[in-house]
């Protein structure tokens, strides 16, 4: 850089250059109050100061020339004022130059106009082509930007709105108006997010969601900026999942209810409700058992809101329709009625209004077994989500009534097997009575003659024994023996019948008392033989019924002292023996004769005699053994031919009682 | 005027055997023998022929099968046992009958003693001797109205 102060020192001044002088001095004072004029203007201009001292410089330079160009015609008068001029120039161009150097890596980083003008581009670029209506308003709510999303969103172009208010956008009587939200904003400065309506132009409402985000300028809160996007999709979607949770929900139900067995009708009626909840059906009916015949059972009928129920209805004649070909196969079917033509069968869909008819065929293991069919006046309400509700509802129906049918079954065989049971139970009482009047004639009428057999036989040996000889005699007694042993057996009989017949009530019994009293009864007979009995004392508690346990114990005492080789004295041992746990085990042993144990099961058979030389019915042990086991013990038999015998009865316990 | 037994029995053999052992245990009383049912409650009541108390009188006591023709000895039974005059009448059955439910039903209905014929006349006499015993000599009778 040339310096005009020094320059002008070194050339000769001359006229020419005291012109120039003056020009640089206009040129350096018009610079520098234009950079004044600058500073002042654009208060945004970076490094101020330098532009500052710039200017002092330059304008000193300026005064310097104008005073070169004075000195030229008085060059004595401006000594002073020029040394002064002078070195104010130097000074301010020294400053300017320091700054400068300071500077200038700063203004090297700083972006350019053109760069930043990219950037704006850039930043437009997005605003404008961005899918969200993206909208600017100042804090009093007028609109100052709108990009072309706010366009589409709202129907408005930008020229109609720029100043307009915001509210233009807000539906009447709404409660989330747009300027409050812009108040509220100026009092909390934050981003709030809303899903609302908004107007269009042509006055139509529209889902939208939209946040409100403060926008500042130099930190200061100056507008809003407001993204809105069309809701109307994601709401569709949100519906759409709706309904299916409500499906889900509704199945869930219907489980619960098939557990507690609720008619099916309730059960069809909820899903009918859903149905109807989704869309315009003008008609819907759930329809089983599936006749061929050409009638069939409509199990419900909603229509316009009203429950029909078991209604009978007829087929429609689908064979001269596009539909007969198809309508035999698959599972569901839309079917245009209008292909029908006037027939009576249509009245139920004429009434409500149908054209089209979605059915749907409830299929068990290939088995058509009803059917689901929803009426509407246009085809367009059978959408994909539509037809799927249908298809997976028909499944729940078809398992309700499934559920249904195969409970009636249950129901049924329950109470086929009842029937059975009362039948067979009123056959087994009249058996029962049967033989009770059996066995009642029996005592009654079967051993009268035996009795008069038996009684005038021995009238006539008492009365007129003196007209009978030995013979005669011997003959009577065969015949009054005979009577006799029948009538035992009769008695034996009737015994063992009612030991079979009779309700047995067991109750704790102390088997000693019951042994002791039928020593008693015996005892003239253990006298007779001489036998001997030992008791072990005490004999257990057990669970029975006396009388039985008489019987038994009777029997068995009775044998064991009856069947002794002759001239033997009988000696009978009762005793117990600790057994399985809740029981206990009785023996009854003797010396006799004992039994050979491939006879031990068949002594226990009624009729059964071994020897011929003891008298007996024969039912004495048959009687034991089905009165034990009628108390619910058993019995049994340990014993080898000639080593006497060794019974044993094993009876329950009564439970310990708690003292 | 000997007081005398009403036997109510169907079976003839078993009338003659009774008869003879009330003969063999040297019982004084007299019998009167009805076969059936209504026979005895005609003769309890003094219808007809039994109108004739003189002929007929009234028992001190009635020996009662059970198995009667025309109205069972039950059945009989009962209806003493309703007849305000006369059903203090020592009523005792004698029968073939061991069955419980009789026994049962017998004594439900009042009966003052249940007997079993026994199988020999030998038993029969001793049982009648001591029924004689028993009914006509020890038991004090209540007084009964009949017509």
């Amino acid at each position: 850089m040339i310096d005009p102060v020094l320059f002008s020192h070194r050339i000769p001044i001359t006229r020419i250059n005291a012109f120039s002088d003056a020009v640089i001095a206009l040129a350096y004072v018009s610079i520098s109050l234009m950079l004044t004029y600058l500073v002042k203007r654009r208060r945004d201009l970076p490094f101020p100061m330098l532009f500052l001292f710039l200017m002092g410089a330059l304008f000193a330079c300026g005064t310097v020339r104008v005073i070169d160009v004075w000195a030229f015609w008085h060059p004595s008068l401006l000594g002073p004022l020029s040394v002064v001029a002078r070195g104010t120039a130097a000074g301010l161009s020294s400053l300017a130059a320091v700054l400068m150097f300071l500077v200038i890596p700063k203004a090297i980083g700083m972006r350019s106009p053109s760069e930043l003008d990219l950037e704006l581009q850039k930043l437009g670029g997005i605003v404008a082509s961005s899918n969200e209506a993206i909208i600017r308003g100042d804090l009093n709510g007028k609109i100052e930007k709108w990009n072309a999303a706010a366009e589409r969103l709202y129907g408005y172009p930008e020229h109609e709105v720029i100043g307009k208010s915001m509210s233009i956008l807000d539906p009447p009587h709404h409660d989330l108006q747009l300027t409050a939200i812009l108040n509220a904003l100026k009092h909390n400065p934050r981003t709030v997010h809303y899903e609302t309506r908004h107007v269009n132009r042509s006055r139509d409402l529209i889902d939208v969601a939209f946040s409100v985000s403060p926008v500042y300028e130099n930190a200061q809160l100056v507008g809003a900026a407001m993204i809105a996007r069309d809701n109307r999709e994601r709401l569709r979607l949100l519906d759409t999942e709706r309904r299916y949770t409500k499906r889900l929900e509704l199945i869930h139900r219907l489980d619960r209810m098939i557990l507690e067995r609720e008619p099916t009708n309730t059960c069809a009626k909820l899903i009918l409700e859903f149905m109807d909840s989704l869309g315009a059906f003008s008609r819907m009916t759930v329809v089983s058992p599936w006749f061929e015949s050409g009638k069939y059972i409509e199990l419900i009928d909603y229509t316009n809101g009203k429950f029909t129920e078991n209604t009978e209805r007829s087929w429609l004649p689908f064979a001269d329709t596009p539909f007969a070909a198809t309508f035999q196969q698959g599972s569901m079917h839309i079917v245009d009625l209008s292909c029908f033509g006037d027939i009576p069968e249509l009245s139920p869909h004429k009434i409500a209004g149908s054209r089209f008819v979605c059915h749907s065929k409830m299929i068990v293991r290939g088995e058509v077994i009803g059917s689901l069919n929803l009426a509407a006046a246009t085809a367009d309400v059978f959408t994909e989500e539509i037809l799927d509700h249908i298809r997976e509802l028909s499944v729940q129906l078809a398992v309700l009534i499934q559920q249904e049918s195969l409970w009636k079954k249950i129901d049924q065989h329950a109470v086929e097997l009842e029937e059975k049971v009362e039948e067979r139970t009123r056959e087994l009482k009249e058996v029962n009575s049967a033989l009770e009047a059996f066995s009642y004639s029996v005592s009654h009428d079967l051993r009268a003659p035996l009795r008069t057999m038996q009684g005038f036989t021995e009238a006539l040996l008492e009365d007129y024994s003196a007209q009978l000889d030995a013979t005669g005699q011997d003959y009577a007694r065969r015949i009054a023996e005979g009577a006799g042993r029948l009538d035992r057996l009769i008695q034996d009989l009737l015994r063992y019948n009612r030991i079979g017949q009779s309700k047995i009530d067991s109750c704790a019994v102390d088997l000693g008392k019951i042994v002791d009293e039928i020593l008693e009864e015996l005892a003239a007979d253990l006298d007779r033989q001489g036998a001997k009995v030992n008791i072990d004392d005490p004999l257990p508690v057990v669970l029975g019924h006396p009388g039985t346990l008489s019987q038994v114990f009777s029997n068995l005492i009775g044998n064991a002292v009856k069947f002794v080789r002759p001239g033997q004295k009988s000696l009978v041992r009762v005793k117990t023996e600790p057994s399985a746990k809740g029981t206990v085990r009785i023996w009854v042993e003797d010396n006799g004769i004992g039994i050979e144990p491939k006879h031990k099961d068949r002594v226990f058979q009624i009729f059964e005699r071994l020897d011929a030389a003891y008298s007996g019915t024969g039912i004495g042990l048959a009687i034991v053994r089905k009165g034990v086991e009628r108390m619910g013990g058993q019995v049994g038999l340990i014993s080898q031919l000639g080593e006497g015998s060794r019974f044993w009865v094993e009876m329950p316990k009564p439970a310990e009682v708690q003292l | 005027m000997k007081s005398l037994v009403l036997l109510a029995e169907d079976d003839d053999n078993d009338v003659l055997l009774i008869k003879r052992a009330f003969q063999k245990s040297r019982v004084a009383n007299a019998i009167e023998v009805v076969s059936d049912g209504e026979g005895a409650v005609n003769y309890l009541s003094g219808e007809g022929i039994y109108g004739d108390r003189a002929r007929y009188p009234f028992p001190v006591a009635m020996l009662l099968d059970l198995k009667l023709p025309r109205k069972s000895g039950l059945e009989v039974l009962a209806w003493v046992r309703q007849q305000p005059e006369i059903r203090r009448l020592p009523i005792i059955v004698l029968t073939s009958s061991r069955e419980s439910s009789d026994i049962r039903h017998a004594y439900d209905l009042g009966v003052n003693s249940y007997l079993v014929k026994p199988f020999t006349p030998l038993e029969l006499t001793e049982m009648l001797h001591s029924f004689n015993l028993y009914w006509m000599v020890l038991n004090e009778s209540a007084d009964i109205s009949y017509k």
